[in-house]
């Protein structure tokens, strides 16, 4: 639904920059550089390396497929995304915690609405509902990895399969739990 | 070296900063039938080819005088750069932090180190590279760029983006500092002041893919007919989520209240608008990308 098209095209601003850096650079070349000290307080950790995990930068689902698989697969289908898009970004283990609660949150949605007993449209709206606002969340959680990839011009990835196999997936969640919550309240 | 050489070097030098790369690589070519062999010609080449996006070349012809020259700063900043551009991120900083351990006080080679960071998604960091980088030169342009995007990635409002005041200040008709007030106010969400910024850049640049880009984002949103889909562009996601929940609170409640007719019509404006912010943007953008052509 959103056609927010304000993407930063491919670091205009950075390779036009590059342009005035380097008619710098090349001046640069005709004076003495290094200084014998650092400015007073310079924080030494900066000259730490810091991308050197990071590999060439994978393309990541787009914040659009994330919102359309939430919206189609519910919170689980976005959480699953998130997940692949967690890895593809070189998070390791940092996102794990988010997986998790994510993971909990979202069942316990799918019970709330399992314990509805409703077959109707107001159930169809929460489950899309919620999520379309985990898929939100997520997408805010990564906006700086997605910040990165428009700066370096790196196309989203091609949405289709996983999204498919996301959605199926948080459909059929959603169903388990309805069954699931049905069969226990028959019981009891 | 020769007269005539020096002449050639600063000839394509000059050609090269002014964007004429063409002119450049002629200039290039006298200087090497003079010398073959002369370090600074051989890199003005690696040079063009990175400005004429051709990283892989680049990277060869710099590689090149690197082996010949191996302290040759512009070179291992090139070296820098190229792995950059081809998002080899681990080498450009690898690059950068040598450069920085041999001239650490160079506010450019900090600018530059923030940039790569900026690349990497670690805005943190790159702020404050960039910050070190202006304290030892307050108008190091590259370091208020880096602090201008990422004040624009972080969706500031305009009049408290400080380093893009500063860039304005001090260099009012820079093209990064006009490119960066372009993106600033495409970001705020106001295309048609944008859209004016990059009608002069474009003049200037008529045939640079970037700014032509920056262009048709910029007459994309300003033109008449993305007017209704206003607030899915200024809101995002957000104003898509309030679109499907009004619309289904609204066509529910009204239900009983509209007769069938009015009901069905309400619903299918409901659908047209969404299919409309669904399929107009990309047919708009495919429509002024040909009219560009033709």
């Amino acid at each position: 639904m959103c056609p927010k098209g304000g993407r930063i095209h491919r670091s205009v601003a950075v390779r036009r920059c590059d342009s005035v850096a380097w008619a710098v650079a090349i001046k640069v070349l005709s004076r003495p550089l290094p200084l014998d000290h650092l400015p007073m307080a310079f924080n030494a950790d900066l000259l730490k390396p810091t991308l050197q995990a990071k590999g060439s930068l994978q393309p990541l689902f787009s914040a659009n497929a994330l919102m359309v698989c939430g919206f189609f697969g519910g919170p689980f289908a976005a959480l699953w995304l998130f997940g692949m898009n967690s890895r593809r970004a070189g998070h390791g283990n940092k996102d794990v915690g988010i997986l998790v609660m994510g993971g909990f949150l979202a069942l316990l949605c799918l019970f709330g609405l399992g314990a509805l007993h409703s077959e109707g449209q107001i159930e169809r709206v929460a489950f899309r509902l919620s999520g379309l606002l985990a898929g939100w969340v997520l997408v805010r959680l990564l906006r700086d990895e997605y910040a990165a990839r428009r700066l370096n011009g790196i196309d989203p990835a091609g949405p289709w399969w996983w999204g498919a196999g996301a959605v199926i997936l948080g459909i059929a969640l959603e169903m388990w739990t309805r069954q699931l919550m049905t069969a226990v309240s028959q019981a009891t | 070296m020769s007269a005539e050489l020096e002449r050639h070097i600063s000839e394509a030098s000059a050609w090269l900063e002014r964007d004429r790369l063409d002119r450049a690589a002629e200039a290039i070519a006298r200087g090497l039938a003079l010398d073959p062999n002369s370090v600074e010609l051989r890199y003005l080449g690696a040079l063009l080819e990175y400005e004429r996006d051709d990283f892989s070349a680049a990277a060869s012809a710099n590689d090149a005088v690197l082996r010949d020259a191996p302290a040759h700063y512009a070179a291992r900043v090139l070296a820098a750069r190229v792995a950059r551009a081809q998002t080899d991120l681990a080498r450009a900083e690898t690059i950068q932090l040598e450069l920085l351990s041999d001239y650490p006080a160079d506010e450019n080679l900090l600018a530059e180190y923030a940039l790569t960071v900026l690349h990497g998604g670690q805005f943190e960091k790159a702020s404050q590279l960039s910050a070190e980088a202006l304290r030892v030169n307050p108008s190091c342009q590259l370091a208020l760029v880096v602090l201008g995007y990422i004040d624009i990635l972080r969706e500031k409002p305009v009049n408290q983006q400080h380093a893009l005041q500063t860039l304005l200040q001090q260099n009012p008709s820079a093209r990064h500092a006009l490119n960066l007030l372009a993106h600033a106010q495409l970001g705020a969400h106001r295309p048609q002041d944008a859209r004016e910024v990059a009608a002069q850049l474009v003049r200037e640049q008529p045939n640079d893919p970037a700014t032509l880009s920056l262009a048709r984002a910029a007459r994309l949103q300003s033109h008449w007919s993305m007017l209704p889909l206003w607030p899915l562009m200024r809101y995002g996601w957000g104003a898509s989520i309030a679109l499907y929940v009004l619309g289904v609170v609204v066509i529910r409640g009204s239900r009983e209240m509209l007769s069938p007719n009015w009901h069905f019509a309400l619903v299918m404006l409901w659908v047209s608008y969404i299919i409309y912010s669904w399929i107009w943007p990309p047919l708009l953008k495919r429509w002024l990308e040909r009219g560009e052509k033709s």
